[in-house]
Formats: C-alpha cells, sequence, structure tokens
C-alpha cells in the first residue's frame, strides 16, 4: 500500500487538481440562489414571506429587527435628522412587473404614508426607483427610466410635488439611473449601461426591451474608435426563426460597426456616474428645482457597466459598486466579480474598462479566466483604451448583484470608515450558472486594503436567500444606509424574487422588508 | 503507459468534496493582523480568489477549504488552471504571495468560523 502511495500520489493529486472544478462545473446543475421551478416560481404568493429576526446572523454585539414589512419592491432608504425613514419602492421588478413607484414616509410603528408616486400609464410606469437622498426639505429621487428614460426629480416631502431636475437619460435599456448621493453642491447619480458587454443582443429582447426601443444602444460620453468587432446572432425582432442580425458596438441592434469607426461621444451618456449642481435657494420653480439642460451635466466617471451603489468615503472619495458582466447575450464574460471603486470626483473623469476590461485586465488578454466554458473570451471592441483603467477598491463575488453601499462614520457602531455593501443576490441562471448562491447578505470592505467581511447573513449550513433556505432571514438585499447619527445600519430589502429554469423572472409583491441594524453599548 | 485503474477512482474520491456547499468563513482579526504571512495571504485571497470562491466557500467555483488536498496540489492548480479555473502565473499572484494563500486558507480552514453558524 505504501509502495502504491507513493506512485500514485503525485499523478492523482495533478488528475485531481485538474478534475476538480471541471468536472464539478460541467456536471453539475446551477445551484444559485434565485432559480426553482416555475411551478414554484409562480406559485409564490404576494406577501408570502416569514420574518424572523433570530435566522441573520450578525458579529457579536449587534442585533437587527424589521421596521417596515409588505413593502413591494424597495429598493432605497434615508432617514431624516428627525430620525424618520422614507422608503423608495421601485415600480418596477426584473421579470416585467410593473407597480406605481412610491416614497414612503415609515411611521414609528412600522407603518406606511405615501408621499409621492410616479404615474403609470399603458401598464407601465418609468421606474425603477432606485435610490433617495435627502436634503433641504426635499428627496431626491433617481428614475430608472425603462419607459421614457432616466429622470433625477426632486419630491416635496410637505407637498409630495414631483419636479423633473434631470430627464432624458439614457437608461432604456439593462440597466437605470441609479442613486443618487448629495455632497458640496452637486447630486451624482450612476447611469447603468444600456448591454452586458456593448452589443445589443436577443438577451435585451428577454429583458423586455429590445422589442420596446430597438434603436436603443450603449451611449458614450467621449469619443471611442471601435474595432470593427460585430457578433451574429439570432434576430428576436423578426417572426423567422432562422433569420440573424450581425450587430457591433455602441449601434442599434443589427447594425455591423467597422474597423476604425468613431463613435461620438455625447452626454448624456451611460456606462457612467455624472453629477449635477443641487437645486438653491432662489432658484426657480417651485421648491427652488427646474430641469436642467444637457449642458448643466458633468461626467464623473465613465467606462462602468452598471454603477449601481454610490457612496462617499470620509476622505472625500466616492465610492461606486460595479455590477459585473453576466454570461449572456453576443458578448458573455465569465469570472467577473463586482467592483468597488474609489473615484476622486475633483480629478478629471477616467475610463474605468467597460466594456473591454474587469478591473486592469483587458479580457480579452486572458481568456483563460474570462472565456466562458465552450465559448470565447470578449474580443477587444474599442481600437485604443481610453486611459489605463485604475485599479478597483475591491472585488466582491461573481454575480453577487452588488448594490446599494454606505460607510460607518460611528465609533459607535464600529468598522467606522468601512463601506457597508448590499448585495442582492444571483440572478441565475439568466446570467449565468453558479455552483452555489451568491451574494443574499451585507458585507462590509476595509477601504484601505479591500478584505471583505461577512457583517448580515442567513443561518445555515449554505448560503442563501431566506426563501429558499426556508427561513425568516434575509431575502435580498439591495440598500444600506446610516441614519444620520450612524449608529443604526437600515438595510433595505427587495423581497422574493425568483428564476426558473429558462432564465425567466418571477418577483413576488408585498415581500419587501426595511431592517434595522443596531449595536448595543459596550 | 496504461493508467493504474485505481488512479480515476482516487481521482475521484479526491475531486467529491469539493463538490461540498460547507460553508467556512471569517477568523478572528487579530489572528490575521499578528500575522504578517496571514495578513498577505488574506489580501491576495481577496484580489485573486474572493471573487469566484466567496470567503473560501462555494459561488462560481467550488469551496476551497473543504477539501483534503495538499498544499502542493492547491499550487499546482493556481499556477496551471484547469477547464473553468484560469491559471495565475507569477506576473499575477507571485511565489511569497501564493504560500501566504496556501497558509491562510489552512489556518481558515481549521480555525475559521462561519459567521452563519455563529
Amino acid at each position: 500500500m505504501t509502495c502504491l502511495r507513493r506512485s500514485l500520489l503525485p499523478a492523482a493529486l495533478l488528475a485531481a487538481a485538474a478534475l476538480l472544478p471541471a468536472g464539478c462545473f460541467v456536471l453539475r446543475p446551477n445551484a444559485g440562489g434565485s432559480q426553482t421551478s416555475a411551478a414554484d416560481a409562480k406559485a409564490t404568493k404576494a406577501g408570502a414571506r416569514t420574518i424572523n429576526p433570530a435566522d441573520v446572523s450578525l458579529p457579536a454585539g449587534y442585533a437587527i429587527a424589521p421596521v417596515a414589512t409588505g413593502l413591494t419592491y424597495p429598493t432605497a432608504v434615508a432617514v431624516d435628522d428627525a430620525g424618520t425613514a422614507y422608503v423608495a419602492e421601485a415600480g418596477y421588478s426584473y421579470g416585467e412587473d410593473f407597480a406605481p413607484p412610491r416614497l414612503l414616509r415609515v411611521t414609528p410603528d412600522g407603518r406606511t404614508q405615501e408621499v409621492a408616486r410616479g404615474d403609470v400609464r399603458d401598464g407601465m410606469s418609468n421606474g425603477p426607483w432606485t435610490g433617495v437622498a435627502l436634503a433641504g426639505g426635499a428627496a431626491y429621487v433617481c428614475e430608472g427610466g425603462v419607459r421614457d428614460g432616466g429622470r433625477l426629480l426632486r419630491i416635496d416631502l410637505r407637498s409630495g410635488a414631483v419636479t423633473t431636475l434631470v430627464d432624458g437619460l439614457p437608461t432604456l435599456g439593462d440597466h437605470h439611473t441609479n442613486g443618487p448621493v448629495a455632497r458640496d453642491g452637486f447630486l451624482y447619480f450612476g447611469v447603468g449601461s444600456a448591454t452586458n458587454s456593448g452589443v445589443v443582443g436577443p438577451d435585451n429582447a428577454r429583458y423586455g426591451w429590445l422589442k420596446r426601443r430597438p434603436d436603443f444602444h450603449d451611449v458614450p460620453p467621449r469619443d471611442v474608435t471601435l474595432a470593427g468587432v460585430n457578433y451574429t446572432s439570432d434576430n428576436p425582432l423578426t417572426p423567422d426563426a432562422n433569420d440573424k442580425a450581425t450587430t457591433g458596438a455602441f449601434v442599434p441592434f443589427g447594425t455591423p460597426t467597422t474597423p476604425g469607426q468613431v463613435i461620438k461621444g455625447r452626454m448624456p451618456c451611460n456606462g457612467a456616474v455624472l453629477r449635477v449642481p443641487s437645486p438653491q435657494a432662489g432658484d426657480g420653480g417651485g421648491g427652488g428645482a427646474t430641469t436642467r439642460p444637457a449642458s448643466d451635466l458633468q461626467l464623473v466617471a465613465w467606462g462602468l457597466r452598471n454603477p449601481y451603489g454610490l457612496a462617499f468615503a470620509g476622505d472625500g472619495r466616492l465610492l461606486v459598486v460595479e455590477h459585473s458582466y453576466d454570461v449572456r447575450g453576443s458578448r458573455p464574460a465569465w469570472g467577473t466579480g463586482d467592483l468597488l471603486w474609489a473615484i476622486d470626483p475633483a480629478k478629471p473623469p477616467l475610463w474605468h474598462g467597460w466594456p473591454d476590461y474587469h478591473g486592469q485586465d483587458r479580457m480579452a488578454d486572458n481568456p483563460g479566466h474570462y472565456r466562458p466554458p465552450g465559448g470565447e473570451a470578449p474580443k477587444p471592441l474599442l481600437a485604443n483604451r481610453p486611459n489605463d483603467p485604475p485599479a478597483p477598491l475591491a472585488y466582491l463575488g461573481v454575480h453577487a448583484g452588488a448594490s446599494g453601499a454606505d460607510v460607518s462614520r460611528s465609533e459607535k457602531f464600529g468598522h467606522a470608515g468601512d463601506a457597508f455593501v448590499a448585495q442582492f443576490g444571483d440572478l441565475t441562471p439568466g446570467v449565468g450558472k453558479l455552483l452555489a448562491p451568491v451574494g443574499f447578505k451585507v458585507v462590509h470592505v476595509d477601504v484601505t486594503t479591500g478584505v471583505v467581511y461577512d457583517f448580515a447573513v442567513n443561518r445555515g449550513k449554505s448560503n442563501g436567500p431566506a426563501s429558499k433556505l426556508g427561513t425568516g432571514g434575509l431575502e435580498r438585499p439591495v440598500a444600506c444606509r446610516f441614519d444620520p447619527t450612524g449608529d443604526a445600519l437600515y438595510v433595505v430589502d427587495f423581497g422574493v424574487l425568483k428564476t426558473d429554469a429558462d432564465g425567466k423572472e418571477h418577483p413576488a409583491r408585498n415581500t419587501g422588508v426595511l431592517w434595522r441594524v443596531t449595536r448595543a453599548a459596550r | 503507459m496504461r493508467p493504474h485503474p485505481f488512479l480515476p477512482l482516487l481521482a475521484l474520491a479526491l475531486a467529491l468534496p469539493a463538490c461540498s456547499d460547507a460553508r467556512k468563513g471569517d477568523l478572528p482579526e487579530s489572528r490575521i493582523r499578528g500575522d504578517a504571512q496571514l495578513a498577505l495571504g488574506r489580501r491576495t485571497f481577496m484580489r485573486h480568489c474572493h471573487e469566484c470562491h466567496v470567503q473560501g466557500g462555494p459561488g462560481l467555483g467550488p469551496g476551497i477549504i473543504d477539501k483534503p488536498l495538499p498544499a502542493a496540489a492547491i499550487k499546482t492548480q493556481v499556477r496551471v488552471g484547469a477547464s473553468t479555473m484560469p491559471a495565475f502565473p507569477e506576473a499575477k499572484i507571485s511565489g511569497d504571495e501564493l504560500d501566504a494563500v496556501v497558509a491562510y486558507l489552512g489556518v481558515l480552514k481549521r480555525e475559521g468560523v462561519p459567521l452563519a453558524q455563529r
């Protein structure tokens, strides 16, 4: 036996090393957190959710409690100086479910009062409302824009009057207008890309928007020169199942591009972080706000696929959480974790790599990393990179759905200076395949080292949303925000959103929760 | 040369634990900060490994602190890659960093306490 072990061990180790990921990944079905049977997904009833704070694990000394329940697709929270929480309900969920977007005031007993709502026309809202910031007696809300394009809204908290500060943002596609955060006289917000990786494809028809907006595509803020790479795909815009279309980057579906072709940059763009001066006392319009011309928009950073979570660090840097690439569409990318960036808004705007890079890796130069199983690594779309992409501050899980963020500033709460990031959780199999659920928790990140720590996770032997674990814990944390004292962290839980084997999303209304995390005095 | 008939079985036996979904997790912070190699290992892990093996557990890739492979096999896999796992050459992860990652994973495996099970 000893002899056998000696002779076989090196080879066995190598064989095992070779077999481990390949065998598991190729042979195993998707085991992400959201997939269930179509029958189960459709059977999930609105409002059907158990809530039990004891099912959430936190570091010693912390406690979590539900503040409000029964919310429909909540995405954001902000707390005023009196301790009153305001929650935004999106009014839209993947799965093409439209409801009225709403801003709600949460009373001390957990009931909600509607402050304002967006319109629903022909069964569609212009949601999702993705964020809320409070300043000067008003709430500033980003309206995603799936129907009419993205907007930045000002809502008077006393009257509920809604004024549009910015409109016409090019977010009719996969990703939306996100944020905002207010700082030093500006409102900062993210404008997500139209596509997964720069090329409109059949996946965009599955998401619903390509058939509504067949001319929509990504828009850079600066001129870019194309490599002329095109992709041929099925054509979902015609009834012929065999019809094909060839599409390049930054152009409408079915439009090929040529090497050296220049795409003119313009504002407003997408795949970027923008800012606009905050309304000041004395500005025209109700409550000091009027719609701003596009010339008021300033570029902060670009080359960002979906800059979702925005928060300012204590040193004035803007922290941006970016959703990374999916394994879908004409140009899938594999193995790209969500990223946390630190951006200095006082410096000239930098390009951050999308659609050719992940972090500082050009994907085409690292095919072993970014090539989907059985596919090819994304070919470069740009002939020249606008600049060398900076280094991300931290790398988060692949398909984690890292979303809203805030920065702790309270020694009482702890982890002062760290970024807290809510992770929505994966949407596999529509975005790719996983061996286990990823996300569905809140983490904090040391912004000096990039080390990621779990903070609020569901109890159990495996990770996942509460509905999958059969518990009353977290479902899909989508935002977290400290109150003005910094001593309480509010966590917005979107609620139940399942997928079936075909990748179709099945959201459940009235399952959202607002949680509050506090720390006992030490 | 024909492979030994036991080799596939042995390889399979070693591969199976990688398909486990068992979770491991955080170490006491003082344990890391007091050890320069563990601190380097954790930073390197966070930069190159965490994306697919979240906190050492499964995600896009399998859990990597729940398998019986010795350090040499882990290093081979990191350097050579295999199928869906990319290779990480010296230019990406230096020898010292790889040693540190292996040390970090070893301690995480022995002493890590998942937050979810506290």
